[in-house]
């Protein structure tokens, strides 16, 4: 492993077992989204804490709408961990709900979950390369008793000198991926040999075309048969795809170095208004 | 690709910090074609410019846009001659010192900008102390807008200024004129940059100490697991059969062969011994003490009991001066002039759990 990756390695499980270790465990959960993130994230829990098995459960916030590559690939992983699975009953539709579907089946599903189960502090794979407001996070970030994020007046953080506390009125998100790139996480999945969903490879896929971009058509869809892949993945309706050559991890790193734009450009949901990150980041989103 | 190197960006409000950020991150191709788009549309509605808003790439809240200033430290990556840089944009007004003093104290080296065509602001001095407090070891001052400077005579006497607020605080630095706008100077930058993060690395890899703050043990099948943070560049990992002094209790304790082979920060050491959370190994000689001399920068008044956190120990604050600090328990430590990394602690308020202020152990004050 080169140095840089071994010190973001490293970081990473710093941060995971100082947290874990110094909290009840039954108040800690890991937000598990199916991507490469979320793979990296369960393989560093697995590292962190070996030879013991993981000590905390994880969580996937469902909202039906996912690829159907991605609910066979969490059916697997659900047999290596302790894995709830929540879906808001509100059921919303992307495609006649708008904005509100990602406000109501993300970020109000993830805060009933929080409460259901009563997690007070929760990881998550995000990173601060995705988004402009991302890169303002801190690893270990408070949120106030509405799961509520303030920007503009966070804790003062000095890594890897973590406060890991929390009260009554607040909770905890903690980022230990924060200072990984796109490529970081290629580089290290390469280097790990994880396993990722098979559709962040190029393969010869039936998709359509619209104006925000290429998509995986339904079956009520004409479409075209493109070879594509997915450099995130969420729900299949807001999940952009792109044409791509790249069949396998070294193609997609090799790719990714000489690609003209950042993997956000395949999401729909930032680019709903301006600023819209930040506003769901301080509405309780991830 | 080599380790990675942390730099922050710091001085007075307006001087250009921003835009210099945006600026290196342009040159070295981590800004993409989406983002370059957005960069553009800002700047031609705002300004008519077809020149990007190279800021823009780097304030990342609704408010930084608006009032067009950093309150908080962005964090950037950027790669440039196989060197992994992580640039921590600091805020330059005074109400968001803390976030600045923050960033110091977990970075390598600091890029100080100054602007070329105005008087050295209150803000400047005091980014230059915080950075001294904190033992950087290089700063590289940029005196900015050079484009804007009508009179270039002016720059001679203001690199002296800036020398004299260097000289005597243990940097080795360097200052010249660069404009983040036109480019002039800009490549400088980066080799600067560059150099510093050579002599950093060397200086990291000369250094043997290794001090191993214990986060916990566990047991299985008979074998004890310890868990930690390296806080120095060499790891614990890879000293097997090597002796190191466990902290409190000054055993000896020789590190297993097995650890080689345990994930990073788990080992295992030859002798059957009990270890706890807050605990330390080290092969360098640490200050066991619960009082010590102390510069703490307080980022909001202290208003009830104070916990005081320190590698992975907690302790309680008894008794606070302006100079010398009592704990309930004993710290693991070194002054900031022996060992940085493991020369301060952040303090925490007892009741709300907010980190409130950074505490420096210092020789006698």
């Amino acid at each position: 492993m080169t140095p840089y990756l071994q010190q973001l390695e490293k970081e990473a499980l710093e941060v995971i077992r100082e947290i874990c270790f110094s909290n009840r465990l039954s108040e800690i959960v890991v937000f598990y989204s199916i991507g490469k993130d979320s793979s990296v994230l369960l393989h560093l829990f697995k590292k962190a804490f070996f030879p013991f098995p993981i000590p905390v459960r994880f969580m996937h916030i469902d909202t039906g709408w996912k690829f159907k590559e991605m609910y066979a690939f969490r059916d697997k992983i659900a047999k290596q961990i302790d894995l709830i699975v929540y879906k808001n009953p509100a059921c919303l539709n992307p495609y006649t709900d708008g904005p509100r579907y990602t406000d109501v089946m993300k970020t109000q599903a993830l805060k009933q979950a929080l409460q259901k189960y009563n997690f007070k502090i929760a990881f998550g794979g995000s990173r601060r390369d995705e988004e402009k407001s991302r890169s303002k996070e801190r690893v270990v970030s408070v949120r106030d008793a509405e799961n509520k994020w303030n920007p503009y007046n966070q804790n003062p953080e000095i890594p890897p000198l973590y406060n890991t506390f929390h009260t009554d009125q607040t909770s905890l998100r903690v980022f230990p991926l924060s200072d990984w790139t796109e490529i970081d996480i290629w580089e290290y999945i390469k280097h790990e040999n994880i396993e990722v969903v098979p559709l962040y490879f190029a393969h010869e896929r039936h998709v359509v075309r619209n104006q925000s971009g290429l998509y995986i058509a339904t079956e009520n869809d004409t479409g075209e048969i493109k070879k594509v892949r997915f450099r995130t993945l969420g729900c299949y309706p807001l999940t952009g795809a792109v044409l791509s050559e790249a069949e396998t991890i070294d193609e997609v790193i090799n790719e990714l170095k000489h690609t003209a734009y950042t993997e956000r450009i395949t999401r729909v949901i930032d680019y709903d208004t301006d600023f819209s990150m930040e506003k769901k980041k301080i509405n309780g989103y991830f | 690709m080599k380790r990675m190197f942390k730099v922050i960006c710091c001085g007075n409000v307006d001087d250009g910090k921003s835009t210099l950020l945006g600026r290196l991150l342009y040159e070295t191709g981590s800004i993409k074609q989406d983002q370059l788009e957005e960069a553009l549309a800002s700047s031609i509605k705002k300004e008519g410019s077809a020149q990007p808003d190279f800021a823009m790439f780097l304030d990342g809240l609704a408010m930084e846009r608006t009032k067009k200033i950093t309150v908080d430290v962005a964090h950037r990556y950027f790669t440039y001659k196989q060197i992994r840089f992580h640039v921590l944009d600091c805020p330059g007004h005074e109400e968001y010192t803390k976030n600045m003093a923050t960033a110091a104290a977990c970075a390598d080296s600091a890029l100080i900008v100054v602007d070329a065509t105005r008087p050295i602001r209150a803000q400047t001095i005091r980014h230059i102390e915080i950075c001294a407090l904190f033992r950087l070891k290089q700063v590289c001052v940029c005196l900015t807008k050079y484009d804007l400077l009508a009179d270039k005579s002016v720059l001679k006497q203001k690199e002296e200024e800036i020398q004299n607020l260097l000289k005597d605080k243990g940097f080795s630095y360097t200052i010249f004129p660069i404009s983040a706008v036109t480019g002039y100077n800009i490549p400088n930058v980066l080799s600067v940059l560059e150099k510093f993060a050579e002599q950093s690395a060397n200086m990291a890899e000369k250094n043997q100490s290794v001090i191993f703050h214990i986060q916990a043990m566990k047991q299985l099948d008979g074998k004890r697991y310890i868990y930690g943070k390296n806080l120095m560049n060499h790891l614990i990992d890879s000293e097997s059969g090597k002796t190191f002094t466990l902290y409190p209790s000054k055993q000896k304790l020789t590190i297993a062969p097995e650890s080689a082979s345990l994930p990073l920060g788990c080992i295992q050491t030859i002798e059957p011994v009990d270890v706890n959370v807050g605990d330390c190994l080290a092969n360098c000689p640490l200050m066991a003490t619960n009082t010590f001399s102390h510069r703490t920068l307080f980022f909001e008044e202290p208003t009830n009991r104070l916990l005081l956190k320190h590698g992975t120990k907690v302790v309680k604050v008894i008794q606070i001066s302006d100079t010398q600090m009592q704990t309930d328990a004993p710290l693991f430590l070194n002054t900031i002039e022996d060992i940085k990394e493991n020369g301060f602690g952040i303090l925490i308020d007892e009741s709300s759990k907010k980190t409130i202020g950074c505490c420096i152990f210092t020789h006698n004050a």
